[in-house]
């Protein structure tokens, strides 16, 4: 089996907890439907293709920042003595502005692994990453490639014991047989497909844990690629359905 | 019919110990028959919420009915005749008794059968009240909401209080509907996409979420785009994910405090995302922590500490995953006509501060005090302390509290300021990994010269310059201007005579300038024959 390995650098960055309102909170790492949004939109994809996809990462710190955040979908009729004038379209509408909470990590440095199961699919994702800008998170996260540390690898079986370099969403099997601590997700994969932006996304979902690095792996087969690095693939298939 | 709620954010997690908290009513999580709880999900059956509306609205009356603030209400009464005695009317006392009896606690005496309407004359009243203060002081909130909720007009009093007590934190009205709703609701056929909960995603989505389920994190209409979509109708919930978020207040630490003349809601919450059980622990040991607290506003406090405790004992290293809390402060400017506002502050506490912290616990050395700015009263050890866990803790704050402490008719403060700079210089040679041993000489000598041109000012009869000199040598501290600091210094030693204190350290090291200069004011600023009183500790242990 190939993958593509993707090694990114984001510095303030925001992987949002659905839901998470006035204060926004951040996953540790970011889930796999957003690695599958980002990797869909560098290809240009309408519809979903299958993918396994690896999640792990190191930050510095996480900050809780302010932001403020802008409204302007009010008549200014409803509001005739709000100061703020904004033509949005052909329509007057007025403002308002509010402040929400926002987590964001630090320094994040991610590495990644995504294996299509149409193998072409990766080496046009490799192109991809090269040729265009990689945006993960937010709008505003935009992430640096870093060139070197992203290739096509070829992925291996491995008996030997690892020493975790990254923290990492690991498959809950593999945490029980090592009785690993660390804290349960279920991440969202992929949302079942929409006919238009106003209709709800429904969400496939795999359960993982997160295991911060420093942790050992002695007792289970892992796979690897091919420099070294552990893998850790979350899919539908193999991940444990709701 | 087996229902599964996951942890998510942390509003949603508070919703989860707040349901397990009501309806294990005061036992073990193991006397709720059908549930189970895994790592990061719960699972329950329909059983559940048998008799749930009942503890509901007991916990709602425990969490919010306050004792004290209903006993002044007849302590106001009482002192209010007392003042009248020789003049009060007949009307005047029944005017009295209609007030004490108004809403939010409609009838509670009549209804407690505490007896303040039968009376001869004024003192036989003023007794009355005095004996309804005692009574209901003696009495376990328990044992009110009992007698209360065991007649119609007790149970329609007791939802009248809660309606006025949660307006702005929940929408308890509603909470009968969606508990029948789950009763009578069996989920056989299968739903389209756009009819499901946004929240569970599993259950059929009924309720709008907006403020009537989310007050305190302030959703509505308006600002439904900032969850997903632009459709407000689209954002709706199921009856379950209803009960969950409106639960939320039952894990809650809350608080009233007084803010410029009002009081304000405050609401605390120690969120943990590793499991439901760990999650659960820790607010339950929260919580019976609080019940060992008379003083409610040090809450924060003990919030800090528990949470310290809690990561030291985990020595978890990782950020996001530490026990991390929740501040939520009533905030009347963002409120609407019909809702309140609040703020959320979060605060992740980070192992290598939890560890610094746990260390100035353990010592007690954690100052005390408070300082009053526009009638606004503010703690010492909530600041010193929120400060320090955001990082933010430096010579800044130091010269803030030394400003206070030089305007005492402006800033009525009462806080020791030898605590508050050992404590700063503390938490800064942490940071810099460096331990005490050398700026603990350094504060002492600048505490020591500073003593030293304060007596011989003294000696002099020259008090009055005390202030103007302290003033001074402030404004060099607060842009760190060593120069001039050094300048005014060895000006005003030399004139006196006094020996000179400042040394090589001092000079090339911006932070111990900084120690030398605040403690050398310090020393300064002290009280007459300071010298032996105000001793800075010298048993600090190395890293302390």
């Amino acid at each position: 089996m190939r993958a593509v390995r993707i090694k990114l650098y984001q510095n303030m960055v925001n992987y949002r907890r659905e839901l998470s309102f006035g204060y926004v909170q951040t996953y540790p790492l970011p889930t796999p439907s957003m690695i599958k949004g980002m990797a869909h939109g560098l290809l240009n994809l309408d519809k979903y293709h299958n993918l396994k996809i690896s999640i792990q990462g190191n930050y510095s710190s996480v900050v809780t920042n302010m932001q403020k955040v802008y409204k302007f979908d009010r008549d200014r009729a409803s509001r005739p003595n709000n100061p703020y004038d904004v033509i949005v379209g052909n329509a007057n509408k007025t403002a308002m502005h509010g402040v929400m909470f926002v987590d964001e990590i630090v320094d994040m440095e991610l590495m990644l692994h995504i294996s299509f199961d149409e193998d072409n699919l990766n080496e046009q994702l490799l192109e991809a990453v090269r040729r265009k800008t990689v945006v993960l998170g937010r709008n505003e996260d935009i992430a640096q490639v870093d060139f070197e540390g992203t290739n096509l690898v070829d992925i291996l079986s491995s008996n030997n014991e690892y020493r975790l370099p990254y923290s990492i969403y690991l498959n809950p099997e593999i945490c029980r047989n090592e009785q690993l601590e660390g804290t349960h997700y279920r991440l969202p994969f992929y949302y079942e497909p929409v006919s238009s932006f106003n209709d709800k996304r429904i969400f496939r979902y795999v359960d993982a844990v997160y295991i911060a690095k420093g942790n050992k792996i002695q007792y289970s087969d892992v796979i690897i690629d091919s420099d070294g690095n552990l893998v850790s693939f979350l899919s539908i298939k193999n991940g444990c359905l709701r | 019919m087996k229902h599964k709620i996951y942890l998510r954010d942390w509003y949603f997690n508070a919703g989860i110990i707040g349901f397990l908290t009501i309806a294990a009513d005061g036992r073990g999580l193991d006397s709720i028959s059908s549930l189970s709880i895994n790592e990061n999900f719960i699972e329950f059956e329909n059983d559940i919420f048998e008799g749930f509306e009942e503890k509901f609205i007991k916990y709602a009356f425990i969490k919010f009915f306050n004792v004290q603030a209903y006993v002044q209400r007849l302590q106001k009464a009482q002192k209010e005749v007392t003042d009248k005695k020789t003049k009060i009317k007949p009307e005047q006392m029944l005017k009295k008794i209609e007030e004490i009896e108004k809403s939010p606690y409609k009838d509670f005496l009549k209804l407690l059968n505490i007896p303040i309407s039968e009376y001869k004359s004024v003192e036989d009243f003023i007794n009355n009240l005095e004996n309804a203060k005692n009574t209901i002081k003696a009495l376990p909130k328990e044992q009110i909401f009992k007698i209360l909720s065991s007649s119609p007009e007790g149970r329609a009093s007791l939802q009248n209080f809660i309606s006025w007590r949660f307006k702005g934190i929940c929408s308890s009205d509603n909470i009968s509907e969606y508990i029948n709703k789950m009763k009578s609701t069996n989920q056989s056929k299968k739903l389209k996409n756009n009819d499901l909960c946004l929240s569970c995603q599993e259950r059929k989505a009924e309720y709008e979420f907006n403020n009537a389920i989310s007050n305190i994190i302030g959703f509505n209409k308006d600002n439904s785009n900032w969850i997903w979509g632009f459709k407000p109708s689209k954002l709706k919930i199921c009856p379950l994910c209803a009960i969950i978020y409106n639960c939320a207040f039952a894990s809650f630490a809350y608080v009233l405090k007084s803010v410029d003349g009002e009081y304000l809601n405050y609401f605390y919450f120690p969120n943990e995302n590793t499991k439901v059980s760990s999650l659960f622990e820790a607010v339950m040991a929260f919580n019976l922590m609080l019940d060992n607290i008379e003083d409610n506003s040090n809450l924060l406090y003990a919030m800090i500490r528990q949470t310290i405790r809690h990561i030291a004992a985990k020595q978890s290293n990782n950020i996001a995953e530490n026990i991390n809390f929740i501040e939520i402060a009533d905030n009347p400017i963002l409120a609407g006509q019909s809702s309140k506002g609040y703020n959320i502050y979060n605060y992740n506490i980070s192992y290598d501060i939890a560890r610094f912290l746990d260390m100035q616990f353990s010592a007690d050395s954690i100052p005390r005090g408070s300082y009053v700015i526009k009638n606004t009263y503010y703690s010492i050890e909530e600041e010193l302390l929120k400060l320090t866990i955001e990082q933010q803790l430096g010579y800044s704050a130091l010269y803030r509290y030394y400003v206070y402490a030089l305007f005492p008719e402006r800033y009525n403060p009462r806080f020791n300021l030898n605590k508050v700079t050992a404590f700063v210089v503390k938490y800064i040679q942490w940071i810099r990994g460096e331990n005490m041993e050398k700026s603990q000489k350094i504060v002492n000598k600048g505490f020591i010269s500073g003593i030293n041109l304060r007596n011989e000012l003294l000696k002099k009869n020259k008090e009055n310059q005390i202030n103007g000199l302290v003033y001074g040598f402030l404004n060099d501290l607060k842009i760190a201007d060593r120069e001039k600091f050094l300048d005014k210094y060895i000006r005003i030693i030399m004139s006196h005579n006094l020996p000179n204190y400042f040394g090589k350290d001092e000079m090339l090291d911006d932070d111990y300038f900084l120690q030398f200069g605040y403690s050398f004011i310090n020393g300064l600023m002290s009280k007459e024959n300071a010298y032996e009183a105000a001793v800075i500790d010298n048993s600090i242990e190395e890293g302390n």
